[in-house]
């Protein structure tokens, strides 16, 4: 999986039903963090380009670096593709 | 309700310009808001589709070695027969996931009169390229043409519609269509013995090429979800009697993006499923004519504002997507 390099500093990753905080650093995707923890998470392309690893957002504020979800889902900010996506916020709360 | 409405399409197979016109603007709503629309009252008889489904269902059940002498020629001869993971759906070179798993049959054209150039490979390319029937079923070649004449008849009336819905002369696209290169698919998804592995899918994430598809589902474990704009996968429900309809990229792209060709994918059985888990469906890729352009509709541009996208033919837009995917194969 490639991260891009405009990367912002790392992030945290609160899986509120797993019930554990992940760090992500700046040169690892949320994915590869995630499915440490979550070994049988969804994902496919890994470009975010399918949305096979769309999960819920419930708190914080997704800087969203995906083609997949729509303008509005965008917007709304309650959806994160996990493989390509960042946080604008210390920390997201994900249902997951 | 779920956000793929089914719509009654009785008022598109009469006289009343009223009736049409109410059918038209549901289209449009579901057009825009999701791209995919389930009909009933779709006026396709149930002989001819069961007559198609048991045709093909007999096909399938062949020897692997028997379907193989209608094999699909070549990556560009979209006609006969290819087997599970030949065709990448979606990004598996990248080794992440196995293969999508199914085998299909395809069908190009079956009304054209092969003496008149603008039909030879010559002029027309891949797209009116002779079929490859089986002797067995011998009823393959009848079943098939007469569910591809019926799936064509369909298409016009809801394209017609949807010039409506676009509101545009319920005529604007006959030019375009009379001639078209759409293609008609078997595509069998077969017992699965094995537990699918994460995120496996049946047919992975993707959106439709065309102008628009028509879906027989069928009712068996695992099946067909969409994305939807607030970014949820979405199960579409198997509705007895109605078949499914989605727009592809290139209605999309006519209509500078007021409708939407919506991602879709089809979702493995969960492991805990007993018993057969076989899924066949029953796909009509509606494609306008090769030469038919695709260029911004009129109703679909403010004034003072530039089209998106830049004209295409269909035949290009379509062969555009084909080498996508052959090179996602290599």
């Amino acid at each position: 999986m490639t991260v891009p390099e405009n990367n912002a500093a790392s992030f945290e990753i609160e899986l509120r039903r797993t019930g554990s905080v992940v760090t992500v650093p700046a040169d690892r995707s949320a994915l590869e963090v995630v499915m440490e923890r979550v070994p049988d998470a969804e994902f496919d392309c890994a470009k975010g380009e399918c949305g096979a690893c769309v999960v819920t957002v419930l708190a914080g504020v997704p800087d969203h670096r995906d083609t997949v979800l729509s303008d509005r889902a965008k917007a709304a900010g309650k959806r994160i593709i996990l493989c390509v996506s960042r946080s604008l916020t210390r920390r997201l709360v994900i249902d997951l | 309700m779920s956000v793929v409405p089914i719509i009654d399409i009785s008022a598109l197979h009469g006289d009343d310009d009223e009736a049409k016109s109410a059918v038209a603007a549901e289209l449009d709503r579901a057009c825009r808001e999701i791209g995919f629309f389930q009909i009933e009252n779709h006026g396709v008889s149930t002989d001819v589709i069961d007559a198609m489904y048991r045709t093909s269902k007999a096909f399938f059940a062949q020897p692997e070695s028997v379907k193989r002498r209608v094999l699909q020629p070549s990556p560009d001869t979209v006609r006969g027969y290819s087997s599970l993971g030949e065709q990448a759906f979606s990004y598996s070179e990248d080794v992440h996931q196995p293969r999508d798993l199914h085998e299909k049959f395809d069908v190009g054209p079956v009304d054209f009169d092969a003496a008149d150039p603008y039909f030879s490979a010559e002029v027309a390319g891949p797209h009116f390229l002779p079929n490859q029937w089986p002797t067995d079923p011998a009823t393959m070649e009848q079943a098939w043409t007469t569910y591809y004449r019926a799936m064509n008849d369909l298409s016009r009336k809801i394209m017609s519609a949807f010039a409506r819905g676009l509101g545009l002369n319920p005529n604007y696209f006959d030019d375009a269509i009379d001639r078209d290169i759409s293609m008609l698919r078997a595509i069998n998804y077969p017992h699965l013995t094995d537990a699918p592995q994460p995120g496996q899918m049946r047919a992975g994430s993707h959106t439709d090429y065309g102008s628009l598809t028509i879906v027989r589902q069928e009712e068996a474990p695992g099946g067909l979800e969409v994305f939807t704009k607030d970014g949820d996968w979405v199960p579409v429900p198997v509705v007895q009697g109605a078949l499914v309809v989605n727009i592809g990229d290139l209605m999309a792209q006519w209509t500078n993006d007021r409708w939407t060709s919506t991602r879709h994918r089809v979702r493995t059985p969960r492991s805990d499923v007993k018993g057969d888990t076989q899924r066949m469906s029953l796909v009509f890729f509606h494609q306008p004519n090769y030469d038919a352009m695709i260029e911004c509709l009129p109703t679909c541009v403010d004034e003072g504002s530039e089209p998106k996208y830049a004209p295409i033919s269909s035949g290009d837009h379509l062969t555009s997507k084909f080498a996508k995917t052959i090179a996602l194969t290599t």
